[in-house]
């Protein structure tokens, strides 16, 4: 039987006065799967974030986490029993302590993960008596990390997760994610605008622009699904003759999605020096998707 | 009470306390001052009238320690403190997406209702009003017995709710505020609206009587041992659909 998604979105759409956000975004993620959201700027993935988590209403469309609908109540609540969240810019109550904010959180999560704790307090060297105010940037993001991932959670939504750490504190939560995912009870959904995390961590990558799924796709089938074409000419290169190629100097670089053969073909055919075909790199694949959803 | 309602609580008293702590420090010195300044001599003139009651009421007062009581605790002191009081509480609560910090998504993404969430707050906000009206009352009432006169500890309870029931409606108006509107905007509006009512108040005869202010005063209790109700129904059916009307706007934003 075909385990149904953890996180499904149909159509969902929301805007704020003429700008829209979200514009019919299609969602898929499976249980168990760590999916990287990649995006601009203003794409919508902050957006899409709050809408599963309901703290922001689709204005149409559906969204449903655990089977839940996102824009009931009641079930939403359902939903946030059941997931860590971290949100983008990782701010905690002022007025209370360290100490004090992961004994209001845990209140909230019977399955908070004592462990889990201990380690990201030790791995961190939080102070539990400052208070939340009090906390440099970085150490508030380590704080909104400890309190987002010891929740014991199935599902964790994380909004830019390494964001505000440094490379080595980065890579340890990097690895803590990949181990909770890997204990099998935990989905993670993240967003990021680094693609190097995502390709470091994640087994599913979503791309959005303009608030619309680009691509959605498996990190293994991505190697399949796209390949870069070079193709170096004697001369000025026949660049109207590819879609989306590239000119640089007498080469042509492309990112072909599909059948990469009919291009070298094409290419042989036009007498080119040499044609090279190269996995794409994440990269080179976000940077077409959403350029060519820009355009 | 579940374990997350109790963090609520908690949560909600240490986002208010350091108000509640200013006021009641404030309150508590004027109480101090009040019997610094109390005259010594009986007959001696009281210096000042009291807020929203009519002149002619004020200067009929037997020249004695209740009066002088009255007209200074209740009659000012408490009504302005705990005005100023319920309006830095409220502003403490549920702030619109625009004002709103990020620490506030941390909270909307526990599960809990915001309906109970954005409850708590308000009704924190409104134990605190109740207990720093009472206990510097019930301090005054002790510090003219020290002083060998006497307040009815009975009395000073009763006024002390009669200005709750006013600071409450002050408070479900600030709540209403701060739901609805940016800082600037609430700043504003919310200054210009007690400006202009304690203006009317005080200039216009035929309002004095409508004030919330002469219901915070207690005037009809003091002068003539009525409760009241009419003003303390007033109010609560305000404060009730200024709070309801708050908390279904908090449930239905976008944060």
């Amino acid at each position: 039987m075909i385990e149904e998604p953890i996180i499904i979105t149909r159509k969902l759409r929301k805007a704020y006065g003429r700008r829209v956000a979200v514009d019919g975004l299609d969602l898929e993620v499976p249980s168990g799967s760590i999916c990287g959201l990649l995006g601009r700027n203003g794409s919508g993935k902050t957006t899409a974030l709050k809408m599963l988590m309901g703290i922001t209403r689709p204005d149409s469309g559906e969204g449903r986490v655990f089977g839940q609908r996102i824009n009931n109540n009641q079930e939403s609540l359902a939903i946030r029993a059941r997931t860590g969240f971290l949100p983008e810019d990782k701010l905690v109550p002022g007025g209370m302590t360290v100490g004090e904010l992961i004994r209001f959180t845990r209140a909230f999560y019977p399955l908070w993960r004592n462990d889990l704790e201990e380690h990201f307090l030790r791995l961190f060297h939080l102070p539990p008596s400052m208070t939340g105010a009090s906390l440099s940037k970085g150490a508030r993001c380590q704080l909104s990390l400890v309190l987002a991932l010891s929740r014991g959670a199935e599902l964790l939504v994380l909004d830019e997760p390494t964001s505000g750490l440094d490379p080595a504190m980065s890579e340890q939560v990097l690895r803590s994610l990949v181990t909770l995912a890997g204990e099998g009870q935990t989905t993670v959904l993240f967003s990021s605008h680094q693609i190097s995390e995502v390709e470091q961590i994640a087994d599913r990558v979503c791309m959005i622009s303009r608030g619309r799924a680009v691509l959605s796709e498996e990190m293994d089938e991505l190697a399949n699904t796209y390949q870069q074409v070079r193709i170096v000419f004697d001369g000025k290169p026949p660049v109207s003759e590819f879609d989306n190629a590239r000119e640089e100097g007498r080469t042509l670089s492309m990112l072909v999605r599909g059948d990469v053969e009919e291009v070298v073909a094409r290419g042989r055919a036009m007498h080119a020096l040499s044609v090279d075909v190269a996995p794409a790199t994440l990269k080179d694949i976000f940077l077409t998707e959403t350029s060519e959803a820009v355009e | 009470m579940s374990k997350a309602n109790q963090m609520l609580w908690y949560k909600a008293w240490t986002d208010t306390r350091m108000f509640f702590f200013l006021g009641m420090f404030s309150l508590i010195a004027m109480v101090g001052a009040l019997n610094m300044a109390y005259p010594g001599s009986p007959g001696q003139e009281f210096p000042h009238g009291a807020l929203a009651v009519r002149l002619a009421d004020v200067r009929s007062l037997p020249q004695d320690a209740r009066s002088y009581i009255w007209l200074h605790w209740f009659g000012n002191t408490l009504v302005i403190w705990l005005s100023i009081l319920a309006v830095a509480l409220a502003s403490t609560g549920f702030p619109p997406p625009r004002a709103a910090t990020g620490s506030i998504l941390h909270t909307l993404a526990l599960p809990v209702s915001r309906r109970i969430m954005a409850g708590v707050r308000v009704a924190m906000g409104f134990v605190e009003l109740v207990i720093a009206a009472v206990i510097p009352t019930l301090l005054v009432c002790v510090a003219a017995a020290l002083r060998g006169q006497s307040y009815s500890v009975r009395e000073g309870l009763v006024q002390s709710l009669l200005a709750v029931a006013g600071a409450g409606a002050l408070y479900a108006l600030f709540v209403f505020f701060s739901a609805t509107l940016g800082e600037m905007a609430k700043g504003i509006l919310g200054c210009a609206t007690l400006f202009l009512f304690g203006l009317f108040t005080f200039l216009v005869d035929g309002v004095q009587q409508y004030s919330i202010f002469r219901l915070m005063t207690g005037d009809m209790y003091f002068l003539r041992g009525e409760i009241p109700w009419l003003g303390i129904a007033g109010s609560v059916c305000a404060s009730l659909l200024l709070i309801v009307g708050s908390l279904a706007i908090v449930e239905r934003r976008d944060y």
